[in-house]
C-alpha cells in the first residue's frame, strides 16, 4: 500500500441528505465505526479495487446496503495518525482503518476530518 | 328591553391562550357554536312537543349567540345568548336555548367519560363538532366547565368521539399539515396530488387563490421542491388522512426543512444500518422538530440530519472550516456539541439543555462561527 493509496468507503443511504445527487452530502457517521466493527472500519483498499467494483462487490456479497462510494487515502488516515492494517480478511482487497483505543471524542474528531478529505475528493461512485 | 343570558363560558387552556389574546381563527368555531346550539333548541323544542311536526315560525327571531368582552387577563370566554326585545320573546321558548347549552356541555362530557354522547345530543347534530374544536391543537382543550370539578373538555380527542359516535359518520374533519411533493395538477377539476415523503399520495382541492404558488411547486416535482400545506382534511376513523377538503396556507420549503427530514428519518426501522440500529422514537421527533422550529435562529444555516445508532439525532454544519455536530440524545433530551476547527486543529465540547437558554447558547455558537471568517 502506498501513501495515495485511496481506501474506498461505502456509504449508506441514511447518511446522506439532499434529494438532488450533485447537492448530497454525507454524515461524518460514514467514517465512524460501529460497535460491530469493534474499532475497525472496513474499507476496500483501491489497489486491489476501483469504486465500481468496490461498490459491486459490496452489493453482490451482500455486506450491507451502499448509495455510492467515497476515499480517502492511505496519508490522509496517517495525517490523522490513524493507522490502515491491509488484513485481507473477510476478503482480498479489504483493509481495516484502526480506531482501537481511541476516545469517543477522538473517534468523532477524526472521522470529522476524514469526512472533509472524502467530501473534498467528491463521490467516486454514485448509485442512480 | 333587551336581554343576554350567560349560557357558555369556555376556557381556552394552552400555551397558546397564555397570553390572553385569542388567535382570531377561533372566532369561526363560535360562530358555529351559535348554530349547534339554535339547533339543539329546535330539536329539543319538538322532542318536548312531539304533537308538532315543525318548529313554530319566529322562533329564532331575536336570538343570537354573541361573545362579551373578556376580562383582561382571563382566558374564559363569557358567551351569552342575546334575545332582542326580549319582552316580545315568550320565556318558555328561552328555556330551550337554555336547555340546548346544557345540553351541548353534557355531550363534551360524555365524550370526555366515553360514555353515550347521544344520550344529550341527536346524532345528526354531532357533526357540528367538524367545525367547533377543528383548530385545536393536540396540547389544548377547551373546559366548558372551568369551575366545575369536571371539566367538559373538548380536546382533539373527545371532539373525533363526538363526530364518529354518529352511525352515519365515516370520517372526521381536523387540521392537517402534509410535507411533500406537489406531483399531479388538474386546473380543470381544482384537484391536486402531495407526494408524502413516505410516499403516499393524498388528494385534495385547492381554491384559485393556490393555482399559482401550486403551478410552480408541480413544476418543479422533478426537481424535488418540497412544500408544506396546512389546511382541512378528512380522516377515517382510524386517523388515516384521505383527502385534504381546503388549503388555509402554502409554503415552500428549504430542501434542508428540519421537520421534513425528521419525518423520513422517522420512516426508519429498527436494524436501519444493516442489522445495526434503532429506530428513532416518534414522540423523540416531534419533541425535537417543535422545539427548532420555535427555538433556532431562522438566520442561521440550517443543518444536515442524520440518525445515530442509539436512535438519536446528529446535526452536522460544516461553517468556515469548522465541523460542528451536535448529538441529541432520545433518552434524556439533551445535546453533545462538538466543534473541531480544521484549519488549526482546536476543538471545543460541550452539553446542550434544550431550554431557552440552551437555544441561545447554540444559536450564539452558531453565529461566532459564521462570523469568524469576517473578523
Amino acid at each position: 500500500m502506498k501513501d495515495n493509496t485511496i481506501l474506498l468507503r461505502q456509504v449508506h443511504p441514511a447518511f446522506i441528505q439532499g434529494e438532488r445527487i450533485s447537492d448530497q452530502v454525507f454524515s461524518s457517521q460514514v467514517f465512524k465505526p460501529t460497535q460491530k466493527d469493534n474499532g475497525l472500519l472496513s474499507t476496500y483498499n483501491g489497489d486491489e479495487f476501483d469504486a465500481i467494483s468496490a461498490y459491486e462487490h459490496f452489493v453482490s456479497m451482500e455486506i450491507g446496503t451502499s448509495i455510492g462510494v467515497v476515499g480517502v487515502s492511505h496519508q490522509e488516515c496517517k495525517n490523522v495518525s490513524l493507522n490502515v492494517i491491509a488484513d485481507n480478511i473477510p476478503f482480498k482487497g479489504h483493509c481495516s482503518i484502526d480506531y482501537t483505543g481511541l476516545s469517543q471524542n477522538e473517534v468523532s474528531k477524526k472521522s470529522k476530518v476524514l469526512k472533509v478529505f472524502a467530501s473534498q475528493r467528491g463521490w467516486l461512485y454514485r448509485k442512480n | 328591553m333587551d336581554t343576554r343570558i350567560e349560557i357558555y363560558s369556555p376556557r381556552l387552556v394552552g400555551p397558546r391562550f397564555n397570553d390572553h389574546g385569542l388567535p382570531l381563527e377561533l372566532l369561526e368555531e363560535i360562530g358555529a357554536l351559535e348554530d349547534v346550539t339554535i339547533e339543539l333548541a329546535k330539536w329539543l323544542y319538538l322532542k318536548n312537543n312531539p304533537n308538532r311536526k315543525r318548529i313554530p315560525r319566529g322562533f329564532t327571531n331575536g336570538i343570537s349567540i354573541q361573545l362579551d368582552s373578556i376580562e383582561s387577563g382571563s382566558t374564559i370566554l363569557p358567551i351569552s345568548l342575546f334575545i332582542a326585545s326580549s319582552g316580545l320573546f315568550p320565556s318558555s321558548k328561552l328555556e330551550y336555548f337554555e336547555h340546548a347549552s346544557k345540553h351541548l356541555v353534557n355531550a363534551i362530557q360524555a365524550a370526555e367519560n366515553k360514555q353515550d354522547v347521544t344520550e344529550y345530543m341527536p346524532e345528526e347534530l354531532l357533526s357540528y363538532f367538524n367545525k367547533i374544536g377543528r383548530k385545536l391543537q393536540s396540547n389544548e382543550s377547551i373546559e366548558f366547565t372551568p369551575k366545575n370539578v369536571t371539566k367538559a373538555r373538548l380536546t382533539k380527542e373527545t371532539r373525533k368521539r363526538l363526530i364518529l359516535a354518529s352511525t352515519k359518520a365515516k370520517d372526521y374533519l381536523d387540521e392537517v399539515t402534509i410535507r411533500g411533493y406537489i406531483s399531479e395538477m388538474d386546473k380543470a377539476k381544482n384537484t391536486f396530488q402531495i407526494q408524502q415523503l413516505d410516499n403516499q399520495r393524498i388528494t385534495g382541492k385547492f381554491s384559485d387563490n393556490f393555482v399559482s404558488d401550486l403551478q410552480d411547486a408541480f413544476n418543479n416535482f422533478e426537481n424535488k421542491q418540497l412544500v408544506k400545506i396546512v389546511g382541512t382534511g378528512e380522516f377515517t376513523r382510524y386517523d388515516k388522512i384521505e383527502t385534504v377538503k381546503l388549503i388555509e396556507s402554502f409554503e415552500f420549503l428549504d430542501e434542508k426543512d428540519v421537520p421534513s427530514r425528521l419525518q423520513s428519518l422517522g420512516l426508519l426501522k429498527d436494524g436501519w444500518l444493516d442489522g445495526e440500529g434503532k429506530a428513532i422514537n416518534n414522540s423523540f421527533i416531534n419533541w425535537f422538530s417543535d422545539e427548532f422550529e420555535r427555538n433556532f435562529s431562522p438566520e442561521l444555516p440550517l443543518p444536515f440530519l442524520y440518525p445515530t445508532l442509539d436512535g438519536g439525532i446528529q446535526a452536522e454544519w460544516s461553517i468556515n472550516n469548522n465541523e460542528l455536530s451536535v448529538i441529541i440524545n432520545p433518552d434524556q433530551n439533551i445535546g453533545l456539541l462538538h466543534n473541531l476547527s480544521i484549519i488549526d486543529d482546536e476543538e471545543m465540547s460541550f452539553e446542550i439543555f434544550f431550554d431557552v437558554k440552551g437555544w441561545e447558547k447554540l444559536n450564539s455558537f452558531i453565529a461566532k462561527l459564521i462570523g469568524s471568517n469576517e473578523g
